[in-house]
């Protein structure tokens, strides 16, 4: 750590001072292979300079050599830490505009946006996709009851993630990727878990739908299963299992298969597998608290990334799993 | 009569080439109020006394330009605002929302209008775009933990300037009145119907009627085009003016 370190800040010595905006001075001669009588210095200097002391670490410079009074410069005062917005920071700013005004330019000029015929109520097309950005909500559609995947799971997930300033209050620093190794193994950790669940949870429920599972639970002498036999009356549920009774508002009379398949099963696994994950991280790599909701942060933007590529690329006609969906490539 | 030779100051050419420089030079100063910023007071003149940069402060730690901190995230989100701001409204000279002239109105554009097919393509690239920027400046921000106090609210206004663009990409999503923004809103729409308790009653509102029309598509329009950017616009002053009091959080 400490090498890498000092290397750095060897390496911002380099810079040459003027592109660093300050008045030029004299270069001074890096210090020659350390004569036997010179070590003192130079440990001195490593001494002057360490690299665990915060108050060292915000100083991007260390000395490099002493020189006697007759030399060519004798430094002032030392180099500043501040610079000015105008050039330093608006240079930035302006290259990074111009980089992406011409990427822009010449995306637009040879790849044009789709447009298909004109608007047609009458003729669905199939699959019906919406925007790629909610085609992760779509495909929790698929695996959920639609409040659930379309409302309430979004809802909760930004609410969270608009809350976690005011929980993340542990001690640790501020301003560095992922807080600490440990944070960056736990995110890394929490990406792959995250993956091996997700992919494992969309093919089994490709391969063995819950839904027709808990149909089928428990077959009575006709083949009908237990739970369609069972109704619960459900207030705010979807009236479309069966027709709202008159007189009662919005209340829908639904099978305990569905309740199973719809609502209990995908939160139960949604709370487990993060339950999971919090146990793991913290049993693994004594995660605190910073490093929990790196972890669950890192699920949701798994989860996003992969339900969104799922559903874009991998979902056909009729929203069927097809491996060769993205090769037919819907318009974005 | 002029058998005395002119000075060189007092060729006319001259005289015309200096009363320039001065008139050019008084202009200049009218608006910049300072010389070239190549010293400490013009550089910080520079920002200081200009409306636009006035928004960064005028010295900076050195730290705190590391590119691989910030990847310019959040400025390239801003970036991408004011492009789909300038392209929107040139796109507006040329579309009436209406669904017996909208989609003509888009095809006209690509075959008619000067440039018109470049324009829509740098708004529909430029929107996805923002989308990705936005939600990789929100990780960028998380796995820095720049939330941290006195940050935390700004970065709830962050999440709901994340949930304005799904929006602002959402509602212009409908627009163009072809089959692929009709069912895409469709869709969209019927996720809202989802909602429990007030599922039908949330759809309604959202496309004034029970299936997208005419309706529909004037909502979605005022919103894509003066509401929901209005709210953006605000919201994103506030965003600026917390990080400039709070201060840059990478190079600590």
């Amino acid at each position: 750590m400490a090498d890498t370190s000092q290397e750095r800040q060897a390496k911002q010595d380099q810079i040459p001072a003027q592109a660093q905006g300050q008045p030029t001075p004299a270069p001074i001669p890096a210090p020659a292979p350390a004569p036997a009588d010179t070590t003192n210095r130079r440990a001195e200097a490593r001494r002057r300079h360490d690299a665990s002391n915060p108050l060292d670490k915000a100083r991007p410079h260390r000395l490099l050599a002493v020189v006697k009074k007759e030399a060519s410069f004798i430094p002032t005062k030392e180099p500043s830490t501040i610079v000015h917005v105008w050039p330093h920071l608006l240079m930035i700013e302006f290259l990074c505009a111009i980089v992406f005004t011409v990427t822009l330019f010449i995306t637009s000029a040879f790849i044009n946006a789709p447009l298909e015929d004109l608007a047609n109520p009458e003729k669905t097309p199939n699959p019906s996709k919406a925007p790629w950005y909610f085609l992760n909500l779509q495909e929790l559609l698929l695996h959920m009851d639609g409040g659930l995947a379309g409302v309430i799971v979004p809802t909760v997930v930004l609410l969270m993630i608009a809350l976690v300033p005011y929980f993340d209050l542990g001690p640790g620093q501020m301003g560095r990727w992922f807080t600490s190794e440990r944070g960056k193994a736990v995110v890394i950790f929490s990406s792959i878990y995250t993956s091996f669940w997700l992919f494992f949870l969309i093919a089994l429920d490709v391969f063995f739908p819950v839904k027709t599972m808990m149909k089928s639970l428990f077959p009575d002498e006709q083949g009908r299963g237990l739970l369609t036999q069972i109704k619960i009356p459900i207030p705010g549920g979807d009236p479309t299992y069966e027709p709202t009774p008159a007189g009662m508002l919005n209340v829908s009379i639904t099978p305990v298969d569905i309740i199973m398949s719809n609502w209990i099963i995908p939160i139960s696994v949604i709370i487990v597998l993060s339950g999971l994950l919090v146990v793991l991280v913290k049993k693994r790599f004594g995660a605190d608290r910073r490093d929990i909701f790196q972890a669950l942060f890192t699920g949701f933007v798994v989860s996003f990334a992969i339900t969104t590529v799922v559903g874009t690329a991998l979902r056909g006609y009729g929203q069927e799993f097809d491996w060769l969906w993205w090769a037919f490539k819907r318009p974005l | 009569m002029a058998t005395k030779k002119s000075s060189p100051r007092r060729n006319p050419l001259d005289q015309v080439m200096q009363a320039s420089a001065a008139f050019g030079s008084r202009v200049y100063k009218s608006v910049f109020r300072h010389s070239w910023p190549d010293s400490a007071r013009t550089r910080s003149l520079a920002t200081m006394s200009n409306v636009f940069l006035h928004l960064h402060p005028t010295t900076i730690r050195r730290a705190s330009l590391k590119v691989t901190y910030t990847f310019c995230l959040g400025g390239l989100s801003f970036f991408f605002f004011l492009v789909l701001t300038v392209s929107g409204v040139l796109l507006m000279f040329y579309y009436v929302p209406s669904v017996t002239q909208a989609y003509q109105d888009i095809k006209d554009l690509q075959t008619v209008v000067f440039a018109g097919q470049f324009l829509r393509n740098m708004h529909r690239w430029g929107a996805h775009a923002m989308v990705i920027v936005v939600f990789l400046h929100m990780c960028r921000v998380f796995y820095t933990r720049a939330y941290r106090p006195p940050r935390e609210f700004n970065w709830v206004v962050g999440v709901l300037l994340l949930v304005l663009t799904f929006l602002l990409s959402f509602s212009g999503y409908l627009l163009p009145w072809d089959q692929l923004s009709f069912w895409a809103v469709t869709v969209g729409t019927n996720i809202a119907k989802a909602t429990p308790f007030v599922g039908p009653e949330a759809q309604f509102l959202l496309i004034g009627g029970y299936e997208i029309g005419q309706n529909a598509l004037i909502r979605f329009y005022t919103l894509h085009v003066i509401a929901l950017p209005l709210a953006a616009a605000v919201l994103i002053a506030v965003h600026f003016w917390r990080v400039r009091k709070d201060g840059f959080s990478g190079g600590l």
